[in-house]
């Protein structure tokens, strides 16, 4: 059980982690809109997951 | 510094960058938590349980919590419907939705907690074993979210589900999964309820819902486990009952009885492997523990567009091939196809049947149910006259 949620919560953080860097690289200087089309979009699976894993 | 300006913008414009990726930025970033919200509604949608609605012949209502606290407030919590006759008789319990894709063990239990009622005896209906399955759709397999079922008086959505629980309840699946009797499966096995029996009661979700049912047949003393599958016609393991080694004599009076029915219909004994509920509940229980499978076309690897009309009729001519080339296990062919309201009817008949061979082996088990609508009736009249329309 301890094990299993603590996998849940690592995976969890790596989610987040990986969100922060989608909201950076959206508004990156350098960024072309192409990026920040698909940095903007594939947020939304990512924390769909974040909150639905439990 | 203007000319500046412009350069750098015509720079960027050529390179492919955003002149202003902050202004971009905000307006993607806003556009995309636009569509979280409705996505996440429509998300959590899959997690309201459809409504029944309970005949005269309910008596009274439980939770599988009741029989394993630990599941409380967990999504492997499950309604138990009791219909109990005001005479002493035999107990049955019938389990729908142990696969919530094999749509017509779900809608058989929800006919039965519709429609039956019980003068001796007590039966028990679970309609989602896998409640947790039922609360999201096979990924990549393209199968309608519900079964939409057009009743006189309105349209009845019964949502169709998976065979395994819902991962986010779930996670992470094992590489290989074992379970408690040895049998080993790919991972995601882990979550299929029809794995795992008898069950952990400190294990992994599945495994407890599993051992919360072995504990229930066994607090209650039922004597008769059903168990509503479906199946593909390319598997041998189709239009069958599939029997612990207690309940073969039951089994084949009832096989008896189908056949003169004019159900085309085989039997086989549970093999010695753990996992199954026909063995894993049958050598954990007291109970005759009895498995039944029809055909169901949408779960096969050759059929065509996964739509609701091929849910419902099962028509589908690519399996007339496969019939043609003796490749199925199933006398099949496209214009009848295996309609949901035949299959119901199978899985009905097969209850009727079952009380039947009880009260023919033993009187003072019993059970006594009427208002049940078996196969000939069900195909002369639908499915749809039995079931409520969503209010």
């Amino acid at each position: 059980m301890l094990e299993g949620l603590i996998i849940q919560w690592i995976y969890k953080l790596i989610m987040a982690y990986f969100v922060i860097i989608f909201i950076r690289n959206l508004f990156d200087k350098e960024a072309t809109l192409s990026s920040q089309i698909m940095n903007a979009f594939i947020i939304i699976p990512f924390i769909l997951r974040i909150l639905s894993i439990r | 510094m203007d000319n500046n300006l412009n350069n750098n913008k015509n720079r960027a414009k050529k390179d492919g960058r955003s002149s202003n990726p902050r202004i971009s930025g905000a307006i993607l970033l806003a556009v995309s938590l636009c569509l979280l919200v409705y996505s996440g509604r429509e998300f959590l949608k899959m997690h309201t349980p459809d409504i029944l609605y309970p005949g005269p012949g309910v008596t009274g209502r439980a939770q599988l919590s009741d029989y394993a606290e630990d599941l409380k407030n967990s999504p492997g919590d499950t309604d138990i419907y009791i219909l109990e006759g005001e005479q002493p008789g035999g107990s049955m319990l019938v389990l729908g939705g142990t696969h919530n894709d094999e749509i017509s063990g779900q809608v058989s239990a929800i006919t039965l907690i519709e429609n039956a009622e019980v003068s001796r005896g007590t039966l028990y209906v679970i309609p989602r074993a896998n409640n947790s399955g039922a609360t999201y759709t096979q990924e990549m397999v393209g199968n309608p979210k519900y079964l939409e079922l057009k009743t006189e008086k309105g349209i009845r959505k019964i949502r169709t589900g998976s065979r395994y629980a819902n991962f986010a309840h779930q996670f992470p699946d094992p590489d290989v999964y074992e379970n408690i009797g040895g049998g080993t499966y790919p991972g995601p096995e882990s979550r299929n309820l029809n794995r795992v029996y008898p069950g952990r009661a400190d294990g992994l979700l599945v495994e407890r819902v599993g051992r919360a049912i072995v504990d229930f047949v066994n607090a209650e003393k039922i004597d008769v486990v059903l168990d509503l599958h479906e199946a593909v016609p390319e598997h041998y393991v189709v239009n069958c009952m599939v029997g612990h080694d207690r309940a073969m004599e039951m089994v084949a009076f009832a096989l008896m009885g189908l056949q003169m029915q004019g159900i085309d219909i085989k039997m086989y004994q549970s093999p010695k492997v753990y996992g199954f509920s026909h063995r894993g509940l049958g050598d954990h229980t007291e109970a005759m523990v009895v498995l039944a499978e029809t055909t169901n076309i949408i779960q096969g690897m050759f059929r065509g567009k996964p739509t609701q009309e091929l849910l419902q009729d099962g028509k589908d001519p690519f399996y007339d091939i496969l019939a043609r080339s003796g490749k199925i296990f199933v006398d099949y062919d496209s214009e009848r196809g295996s309609s949901l309201s035949e299959r119901v009817g199978r899985h009905l008949s097969t209850v009727m049947e079952l009380t039947r061979s009880i009260a023919y082996f033993s009187p003072e088990k019993m059970i006594e149910i009427t208002g049940v609508p078996e196969v000939t009736e069900l195909m002369e009249n639908g499915i749809e006259r039995y079931l409520e329309p969503d209010l």
